[in-house]
Formats: C-alpha cells, sequence, structure tokens
C-alpha cells in the first residue's frame, strides 16, 4: 500500500493472504502465455489518526492476469497486466460518525516476477506487483491497491 | 471612620443628602485631580432631546470595553423616548440600543435599570423599571441577552407576570436569599397614590455609601468633588479643578456611574443630565496607584462576581484589621438609576503590595497574594482553565473522514482540588450544550463530527470536587 492516509492509519503495509490458480496456454506464442486467476484478501487493524481508536479494513481482490514467461532452465521469469475487483470494508468505533463504509471497484494491476523450481512439480514463485484500484466515497478517495511483493509455493500439476 | 458614620448617620441633613446621589471612590489617593470633559470626543453626549436619568456601564458584548446603557425619561411632554447604548469601539461610541433590543421607549420612559446574570447563563441580562404617568403600559421589563450582547425582550415569560402598570424607579440586583442566583428588589415609590397626582418621589437609594476603612473619596453627581483624608473625614475640593464647572453645570443631574472606559486604571464619571446633555468625565490620574479586580462569572459568583466581598490588606498583613486597605462589595445597581463597571477598585500606594482575599458567595474564600499595583487582575472562585485552544483536523480512517475540533489547554495553577473539566458547546443566546467531561489530568479534548464552514464556540470549565463549576474559558474556531 502506498496511500498515505493508509500509512497513517494501518502502518507502511500490511500483510494479504493470496491463493492462485495460473495456467499455461499450449497453444499461442510457443507456450509462453500463461493466465492466473488469484483470490486476494487484506485484513489489517488500525487507528484514527487523531482520537487514535481502532478501527479495521478488509480486503478482497479477485485477480485475472495475462503474464509473458521467459524460461531459463530453472528460473521462468513473467511478467504482465491484470485486471482487478475490489470489495472494500473499513469499520469505525462507536463515536465515529458513521459505523462502516464498503463498496467494490475495479482496479488494473501489472505484475513481474520468477518461477523457480526444485522439482517438476514444486517451485517457488517471487513477484511484485502493482494495482491501481482508487475507492471513490464522495470527498474521500483512497487509493486501496499499491505495490505488493509476494513470495509462495508453486505446485505443478498436469490434466 | 467613626466619625465618618456619624457624620452621614447623625446629620441633620440627612435628608436632604439623600436627595442627592453620592458616589464614593479613590478618586484622590495619588494626589491631583485632573479630569477632562470628552463628551463631544466620544459621542456620547445623549440625544437630541434631554431626560436623561439612569446609566449603567456594562460590558454587553464581551469585548473587552465597558458600554454605556441609559435610561431616558420623559422630557417637557415628549412621551416614548428610546433608551440608548452606546457600544464602545475604542475611540467612539455608537447607540446600537435599538438593533440590540434596548431601546424600548414606554411612555414616561425609564427610571431603573440593572444588569446581572438573570437566568445564570453567565452574560448580562437586562431589568429595567418604568413609572406610570397616565398612559399604559407601563410594565418593567426583562430582556434575556443572547451572549453577544443582542437583547430579547421577554418579560411576558416570567414570574411572577409584569403586566400592571408600576411605579418603579430604583432597583437593586443581588442574591438576597443565599441561594445562588440573583433577586431583583426594586421600588414602587408611589404604589397607593392617586396614580395622577404627579408630585415628586424622591429618588430612591437602594444602595448606601460603604463603610470602608480604605481612603474612599467622594463625588456628588452633578455637583462637588470630596476628599478622604483616609480617617474619614472629606474636605471640599477647590472649586478651580478641570471638569468640576462641566459638574456643576449640569441641570438636573440624576446619576452618575464609574468605570474605567479607556482601561488606564482608574475611574471615569459619565453623568446623565434630565435637562441638559450628559457628560462624560475623564479622569487623567495616569499613575499606578490602583488595582482593579474582576471577577469572572461562574456559578459561584454569578455574573461579574455581584455579591462578592474583597477585603485588600498591605502585603504579610492578611486579615489583620489595622492593615485593611479597603473593602469591596460588587453590586448590581450602585446609588440611584446608576452602575458602575462590574469589578472592584482599589486606591493603593504603588510603592507597596498587596494580598486580597476574595469571599465569593458561598462563603468560600480564594486568596491573592503579593499583588503588585498598576494591575487590573481577573479571577474567579474556580479559575478557567489556561490557553484554551481549538484547531480543526481530519480525524481519519481509510474510506471517511470525520471533521473534529482540538481542544487543547493548561491547568491554572491558581486552582486545586478539581477532579475533572467539563467541555461545552455555545450556542446562540449563550446557551452552554454539555458535551463530554474528562478527568483533571486530561488537557486535550476532541469535538467530535463537526461540520467544515462552520464556526463554533466552545467552553472549558473546571470542576472542583464539590461539584462547583468555575468560570469557563471560551474560544471561537473559525
Amino acid at each position: 500500500m502506498q496511500d498515505d492516509v493508509f500509512k497513517q492509519v494501518y502502518g507502511d503495509s500490511a500483510w494479504i493472504f493470496c491463493g492462485e490458480y495460473s495456467y499455461r496456454l499450449p497453444f499461442l506464442l510457443r507456450k509462453h502465455l500463461e493466465i492466473g486467476v488469484e483470490y486476494r484478501f487484506l485484513y489489517d487493524k488500525g487507528k484514527l489518526t487523531v482520537t487514535k481508536e481502532s478501527v479495521d479494513l478488509m480486503i478482497s481482490d479477485v485477480n485475472l492476469s495475462l503474464r509473458y514467461l521467459f524460461d531459463l532452465n530453472k528460473f521462468i521469469l513473467f511478467l504482465g497486466p491484470g485486471v482487478d475487483y475490489l470489495k472494500y470494508k473499513e469499520k469505525y468505533p462507536p463515536n465515529f460518525p458513521v459505523s462502516s463504509v464498503k463498496g467494490s471497484v475495479l482496479g488494473f494491476s501489472f505484475q513481474a516476477g520468477c518461477y523457480f523450481d526444485f522439482s517438476a512439480s514444486l517451485g517457488i514463485k517471487l513477484s511484485t506487483q502493482y494495482t491501481y484500484a482508487q475507492a471513490d466515497e464522495g470527498v474521500v478517495k483512497a487509493d486501496i491497491g499499491g505495490i505488493g511483493i509476494k513470495a509462495g509455493l508453486v505446485y505443478r500439476f498436469d490434466f | 471612620m467613626e466619625r465618618f458614620v456619624h457624620f452621614f448617620l447623625n446629620s441633620k441633613k440627612l435628608s436632604c443628602l439623600f436627595a442627592f446621589i453620592f458616589v464614593l471612590f479613590p478618586l484622590f489617593l495619588s494626589g491631583s485631580i485632573h479630569f477632562t470633559n470628552v463628551t463631544q470626543k466620544y459621542n456620547v453626549e445623549g440625544a437630541s432631546y434631554f431626560g436623561g436619568h439612569g446609566i449603567c456601564w456594562v460590558d454587553v458584548n464581551y469585548d473587552g470595553r465597558l458600554d454605556i446603557y441609559i435610561k431616558n425619561h420623559k422630557y417637557r411632554g415628549e412621551l416614548y423616548v428610546e433608551n440608548i447604548l452606546y457600544i464602545n469601539y475604542g475611540d467612539t461610541f455608537v447607540d446600537e440600543g435599538l438593533s440590540r433590543g434596548v431601546a424600548d421607549a414606554y411612555p414616561f420612559g425609564t427610571h431603573g435599570a440593572v444588569f446581572a446574570d438573570l437566568d445564570n447563563d453567565k452574560d448580562f441580562d437586562l431589568f429595567s423599571t418604568t413609572t406610570y404617568g397616565g398612559i399604559s403600559p407601563a410594565y418593567n421589563h426583562i430582556y434575556e441577552n443572547d451572549g453577544t450582547g443582542y437583547f430579547q425582550d421577554i418579560t411576558e415569560n416570567i414570574s411572577p407576570s409584569q403586566d400592571r402598570d408600576t411605579f418603579s424607579r430604583g432597583v437593586a440586583a443581588a442574591d438576597f436569599d443565599g441561594d445562588g442566583d440573583i433577586d431583583l428588589y426594586f421600588t414602587n415609590p408611589l404604589s397607593g397614590i392617586d396614580p395622577f397626582n404627579h408630585q415628586p418621589s424622591p429618588p430612591q437609594k437602594l444602595k448606601n455609601f460603604y463603610i470602608n476603612n480604605g481612603d474612599l473619596d467622594l463625588y456628588e453627581s452633578g455637583g462637588y468633588f470630596y476628599q478622604n483624608d483616609g480617617q474619614g473625614n472629606f474636605s471640599f475640593v477647590s472649586i478651580n479643578i478641570s471638569a468640576l464647572i462641566s459638574s456643576i453645570a449640569t441641570g438636573d443631574p440624576r446619576s452618575s456611574a464609574l468605570g474605567d472606559f479607556d482601561s488606564d486604571g482608574d475611574l471615569d464619571i459619565y453623568i446623565t443630565d434630565r435637562v441638559k446633555h450628559n457628560v462624560l468625565l475623564r479622569n487623567d490620574v495616569d499613575d499606578s496607584n490602583w488595582i482593579q479586580v474582576e471577577i469572572l462569572s461562574d456559578q459561584t459568583g454569578g455574573a461579574g462576581g455581584i455579591g462578592t466581598k474583597l477585603c485588600l490588606y498591605e502585603a504579610g498583613h492578611l486579615g489583620e484589621p489595622g492593615f485593611l486597605k479597603g473593602f469591596r462589595e460588587l453590586t448590581g445597581e450602585y446609588g440611584y438609576l446608576a452602575q458602575d463597571m462590574p469589578a472592584a477598585h482599589f486606591g493603593v500606594n504603588h510603592s507597596l503590595k498587596y494580598d486580597l482575599i476574595i469571599e465569593f458567595l458561598n462563603g468560600e474564600q480564594r486568596t491573592l497574594s503579593s499583588i503588585a499595583p498598576g494591575q487590573k487582575i481577573q479571577t474567579a472562585y474556580i479559575l478557567p482553565p489556561l490557553d484554551l485552544s481549538g484547531e480543526r483536523k481530519l480525524n481519519k480512517g481509510l474510506l471517511y473522514y470525520e471533521d473534529v475540533i482540538q481542544l487543547k489547554w493548561n491547568a491554572n495553577s491558581g486552582n486545586s482540588d478539581l477532579i475533572k473539566y467539563r467541555i461545552y458547546k455555545i450556542e446562540p443566546w449563550r446557551k452552554f450544550i454539555y458535551i463530554d467531561e474528562v478527568t483533571a489530568d486530561v488537557f486535550i479534548y476532541n469535538v467530535r463530527n463537526t461540520t467544515q464552514g462552520l464556526q463554533y464556540t466552545v467552553a472549558v470549565t473546571a470542576v472542583n470536587s464539590q461539584n462547583i463549576e468555575g468560570a469557563p474559558a471560551f474560544v471561537t474556531i473559525e
């Protein structure tokens, strides 16, 4: 996250939990294209900037991406764009004028990274991703995307 | 002092003396007297008609400058003459009686008036009396101050109802029954007498002179100055002093009131004249031989500290009768048709320091030590917090911003035994809307869910362990 207000309320960063299914397309560009569907979930607790009361934030993101792959032996580099559908909800303390704000927004993303295979079926995935998604709540417009760094295990299978 | 009392109480001229108005004040302690007639300069000579009766010094709009309220009476058959409220703008006064709602013109005019906090909302309301002269209505009236110096006639809403013609003249406001609110006493000198018999009634002197061990001098309204030798013996001051001629030349002076309108530490005099123009005498003593004490309004002292007693002693001799340098009791109207500024003024020796005992209406006392002369002191039973400030802030979540006003203040070292602070929002008509309270060790508070673009006035008061609430500190946030 890079939004200044996010940093004031929730700190400089937050953990996002992800799960992704990707599929290397067998018929285009000599099998150098991959599509992925990813679900991400963020939950964080923060404090209002003045009264320091606790607030909760939940963001869920469904990302559909298309990546171009570069095969380098055990490394596979990739990069590509994506589109995101984000749902968000922020819950406020009792004295706040509203109890919660929730909504949804479409976003766009771009990611780059690499796979490193330990074996034919196991590997790790390291990547970075920038997502542009702006929640528009009247006078308040919050960037709920930002830059993320991901690390995860990869399990490959054929079907 | 005994001789002083003896003179007034046993003089065969007593009834004659009561026909005049006496004002005692520490005018001459520092020696020379010099007044300048600045009536024209400050544009306060009254109206084109005459009929000036009463006079009150009072800061109705809380801008720190004393305003003048003048009660006018019928003159030479001219009825329905309006009262005057001169608002003090520093270098001039402007009559705003009409726009501020206190110019009401009764058939025979106004006789007495007193400003006091009649509804306990910490501003000066107005009670005025009128006299029946054959034309109804001639009711006494109460005007409620909205907190900014604008008044509304609420006479119809008060009890007992003021729906009968009266013959009221003088009025005094004080807590007569000791229950912590202001009571009213007003005269009705002609009651029971044929209302069409226009025999003059004597002016009613509701508050007589103070018996005082200090050096109170004497001014006779529209008359002479008398100097006190400190022992209660008065001597006539020579006629060739400045302003005395203006005083003596008044036609039918009715009242005079003392107030330091130019904030130079000495007491100036405004005199109303029934048949000629009014007169403002500026006191030009110009030294530091004075101490003024203003009691801030709170639930104990009432507006302006009316009813509060103050005893000034030479420093280090607190409570020793031989070192008492002045005693004052703050009252509403003082004398006939007049109200001095609501502060205690002491004439002192500038080379000494003084201790002061302030006794509030509830009997509680506050002591101030080693007071240097030449200063005005503001105090209260429970003092307001210091340095109250307010700042607009945005209380941000990621997706919603709340407008808040962050209040900050400091503890007043003059207070003890505090348990909490109360925070109020001030609404029109100076209504205190309770918001919240915090413990006495907290000096910050956020007023929640405010609106950008709206002006807010907020007050913070201190509360002690007896749940007595002190004088408020105010802040206005644009």
